[in-house]
């Protein structure tokens, strides 16, 4: 009787793919579309043996479904992503060795899908056997140790993303760099007008409709359709005054990037702020009225302490929804990971598009992680 | 209220709502876009070509809508039963996984969705139909599985005291009462392919976003800006119709 | 109408129902009262399987219920709880018709009914159209009684259904539903915590504890001869003269034919209420009349005692 299904489900989809689905693909040069190299080029002679943890991933589908056996998954789906990642580049390099220089090695469907299932096995029993979100954490961040280090040695060279990151890597750090400077330039001065903002709802009820109203207008629109609407206003602000154009202003480039972002980052922070604020318990209130502070000694040392919890979770949605946006800032110019997507997409290269969505995907992963951290140890010290 | 001061309040209240003169307005500039092609060529001196005429503009607003809808439609019928499925008890277990999935989803921005499948795939409407739709899954899934935790426990336990098989629960008291959350969801999911949908014309689709990367890569404002009024109008137009139907199904609240 | 043979439930090891054993007679207002957690719930819910039963028998109008369909068994069983769970975007009608329409009666049969059940709950014949969410707590629980009676069951279930009540609005409900099962003669099992309700609404009391019956019997019964501490306890030790008195009516004691000045009590009110009465207006005798106001005699405090 199986007492994990999700767990068997997982393993029977990840080993179909691994069977049917190509490992990696082969392509004589970057024009053409990739032979596909299957699992089991990859796993000759003793190599097998990398699929080991893998296969002992189906005997804790049948066994009890405590914490030992969710810790026992945890660490052979640790193990085997690890493994996975050697074997692909492995792999990868014996093809190298044989093959001409401007051979192009990609990872495959089938590697893709192994890889995903043997992560949400992972994620499964990491959910399973803890609790708190920070233990969760930590322990994901364990479990992706091996794999991290496999990559970081430098084993996974011959593969195609690896290639291009080497011969783009100046480019791949100026986009990141470009990339936080959009969100954070954007988050500034969201937080200093979004939250007086999110305060003045809060005490001004009348206020609240007309102001949200607007500001769920404002996310209405399609972002890309929002920095079009900025480019035309702000190219004509350029023309009357050419010194703004000096300054980095006008109609293409950072400007309507960060103006866009900053008006999308604004709804979930003077919302966030603003129920935060009316999550404040009257009782406390009067009782600091009582006691004979001033509004603004009530505001910075009750309400906003008290409130904490929820505009940080304002904060991380925020964030999180500003590193996908900018992507976008791309297309007007405004440079970031968006535009390595966007060169990988025009010119048909799956690996250059990687090497645009992966450091999106992880920095939105770790702006998630690091937030919900945050609000976690703060909601924990007021416990 | 007196009979004269409720038709004057039914008067007032068609300007008040903004839903069906900003369907207007919509409509008039699809149609009258070309109307305003002075207005452009007097703002835009400097370009030479300061109107998009590589297409009608209401055959583009209808080649994005179908391909909105189609995507919303595949998404729906996949989504919701998925949602439906983990609130059983038969389907608690994979809602980890799931909610694992939608968390991971949601930190793809939507264009790397598409950027993602196109060189899978291939260029045109296919993959980007399948993009929309994948992306789409999210939100819907989300709601489904938010509305119908909503639902008070007591009216199920009643419910199933009374007689009612499952299906029965489902069908007349469950999705009912979580059908305002639910359709919350697909309004977001439609709100957002409407925004991809647009982008979709980087890899060959046609829709409202070819002026948009056209005068992009142009350095034609005109071009973008008349792609973006439209686009924008449209996910306006949307919103406010999908919140009427949020109203209409939540009426029973307003009594 | 119900019986229980020898039927035990286990969770998880632990037994929350020891071989039970009882018969609950057509038409008997039968309550099953006991501290919280001695698994009177649980026994109520058996009976309509919300809850399934690990060993025993449970019999219904003579067949094993595990040979009904489980809807079908429902829909011949009412059902009402504490927090009522009313549907809460249908209207009042269309709660109380709720398994009327499941068993598809025609709808001016449906209608009708709903007429007749809102009469019997003394609730407005326009809250049809109300929604739950514009009725009080009484008057949702009223119509969650109005919707357990409405395909005409055999048996009515009633989980603590007034408990979550204020005291004023609990004590009329029970006054309609003692009067619900005087009009209609149903089968009624009633679950709640609170001895006073018990002992003015049942014709028979099952007192459990721990999982196990305890004593089951009359209310004078369980008042006068508790079968141990337990149940003597729980019925109320130091007041156990006063609970007699709440037993029995003025009826039973009246002297035909006397009068006696004062404020008159009615021949059906009980003899606590009398009590009560004598003790606010100082005085040690009553008129008693009858439900039309009739003179019926007097009541004397000195007759209270019985020999």
């Amino acid at each position: 009787m199986p007492r994990n299904r999700v767990l068997l489900l997982l393993f029977a989809i990840g080993s179909i793919a691994a069977f049917a689905l190509a490992f990696l693909t082969l392509a004589p040069n970057r024009l053409v579309s990739g032979a596909p190299i299957p699992l089991s080029y990859a796993i000759n002679g003793a190599r097998w043996l990398a699929l080991l943890p893998g296969a002992a991933l189906l005997p804790a589908a049948f066994l009890r479904r405590r914490r030992p056996t969710q810790v026992y998954v945890i660490a052979c789906a640790s193990l085997f992503l690890a493994a996975l990642l050697w074997l692909a580049g492995d792999a990868a390099a014996r093809l190298a060795a044989a093959g001409s220089q401007m051979a192009r090695i990609s990872l495959g469907a089938g590697f893709w899908l192994l890889f995903a299932t043997a992560a949400l096995a992972l994620s499964d029993a990491v959910r399973r056997a803890f609790r708190s979100p920070l233990t969760r954490i930590a322990v994901g961040f364990a479990a992706a140790l091996p794999a991290l280090a496999v990559i970081a040695s430098g084993h996974l060279d011959r593969l195609a993303i690896a290639r291009e990151y080497a011969a783009a890597h100046e480019l791949v750090g100026i986009a990141v760099v470009r990339h936080i400077e959009l969100v954070l330039g954007a988050l500034a001065p969201t937080l200093a007008i979004g939250l007086p903002l999110g305060v003045l709802a809060a005490r001004r009820p009348r206020l609240r409709a007309p102001l949200f109203s607007a500001l769920n207008v404002i996310q209405t629109i399609p972002s890309i359709a929002m920095f079009g609407l900025l480019m035309a206003p702000l190219a004509a602000i350029a023309e009357f005054a050419p010194a703004l154009p000096r300054l980095g202003i006008s109609g293409i480039g950072v400007a309507p990037a960060i103006i866009a972002l900053f008006l999308y980052a604004l709804l979930p922070i003077v919302r966030n702020a603003a129920a935060g604020l009316a999550s404040v318990p009257h009782a406390v209130l009067e009782a600091a009225r009582g006691m004979g502070m001033t509004r603004r000694q009530i505001l910075w040392r009750a309400e906003l302490p008290l409130a904490l919890p929820v505009i940080l979770s304002g904060v991380r949605i925020t964030l999180v929804q500003l590193i996908g946006l900018a992507v976008l800032a791309a297309l007007v110019g405004a440079g970031g990971l968006g535009a390595i997507m966007f060169q990988g997409l025009f010119a048909d290269a799956l690996d250059q598009v990687l090497l645009g969505v992966i450091p999106i995907v992880l920095m939105a992963m770790l702006a998630d992680a690091a937030m919900s951290a945050l609000v976690a140890l703060v909601q924990q010290q007021r416990q | 209220m007196s009979r004269p001061l409720r038709s004057y309040a039914m008067y007032t209240g068609i300007w008040r709502d903004p839903l069906p003169w900003t369907a207007a307005a919509f409509v008039a500039l699809v149609f009258g876009m070309p109307a305003l092609r002075p207005l452009f060529a007097a703002a835009f001196p400097s370009l030479e070509r300061p109107f998009y005429a590589g297409a009608s503009f209401p055959s583009l607003v209808a080649a994005h809508l179908e391909l909105v809808f189609a995507s919303s439609a595949a998404a729906v019928l996949v989504a919701v039963p998925a949602g439906i499925f983990v609130t059983r008890r038969a389907g608690a277990e994979f809602r980890g996984v799931i909610e694992t999935l939608v968390a991971t989803g949601q930190t793809f921005p939507p264009a790397a969705v598409l950027a993602l499948t196109v060189p899978l795939i291939g260029f045109g409407a296919w993959p980007a139909l399948i993009a929309l739709t994948l992306y789409g899954l999210l939100p819907i899934v989300e709601n489904t599985v938010a509305g119908l935790e909503a639902v008070p426990p007591d009216s199920l336990e009643a419910g199933r005291g009374l007689g009612m098989t499952g299906r029965q629960l489902l069908l007349k008291v469950e999705l009912p009462l979580a059908a305002p959350v639910l359709v919350a969801g697909i309004r977001t999911s439609v709100i957002i392919n409407l925004g991809t949908a647009a982008i979709a014309s980087t890899v060959g689709v046609r829709t409202l976003g070819v002026p948009i990367i056209l005068g992009l890569i142009g350095a034609n404002i005109a071009y973008v800006l008349q792609g973006s009024v439209l686009v924008a109008l449209l996910a306006v137009v949307l919103d406010l119709a999908f919140e009427r139907l949020a109203r209409a199904l939540a009426r029973w609240r307003e009594a | 109408m119900i019986e229980f043979e020898d039927v035990s439930k286990s969770f998880d090891g632990a037994k929350a129902v020891d071989r039970l054993s009882f018969t609950v007679a057509a038409g008997e207002f039968f309550v099953l009262i006991g501290p919280s957690g001695c698994g009177k719930s649980t026994t109520l819910k058996m009976i309509n399987r919300l809850e399934d039963y690990t060993s025993g028998h449970i019999r219904f109008a003579g067949k094993d219920i595990t040979e009904y369909p489980v809807e079908a068994l429902r829909r011949r069983i009412g059902y009402a709880i504490q927090s009522v769970g009313l549907f809460p975007h249908w209207t009042v009608e269309q709660n109380i018709a709720t398994v009327p329409r499941l068993l598809r009666w025609p709808r001016p049969r449906i209608r009708d009914r709903v007429a007749e059940l809102l009469r019997l709950l003394r609730l407005d014949d326009d809250s049809r159209h109300r929604y739950p969410h514009q009725l009080s707590g009484g008057q949702q629980q009223r119509v969650g009684v109005a919707r357990a009676l409405a395909a005409d069951p055999d048996v009515l279930l009633m989980d603590e259904p007034f408990g979550a009540l204020d005291p004023v609005t609990r004590e009329a409900l029970q006054s309609e539903i003692a009067r619900i099962h005087q009009e209609t003669k149903k089968t009624i099992v009633f679950v709640t915590h609170d001895m006073q309700e018990a002992l003015r609404l049942a014709s028979r009391i099952a007192i459990m504890n721990r999982g196990r019956l305890v004593q089951i019997g009359s209310p004078i019964a369980l008042v006068r001869e508790p079968a141990d501490d337990f149940v003597r306890a729980f019925v109320g030790g130091d007041d156990r003269g006063i609970k007699l008195l709440s037993l029995e009516t003025a009826a039973e004691r009246v002297r035909a034919g006397e009068s006696a000045p004062g404020p008159p009590i009615r021949a059906d009110a009980p003899l606590s209420r009398a009590l009560s009465l004598m003790i606010e207006h100082a005085t040690d005798r009553l008129p008693v009349i009858d439900a039309s106001g009739r003179p019926l005699g007097a009541l004397h405090l000195a007759d209270f005692p019985r020999q």
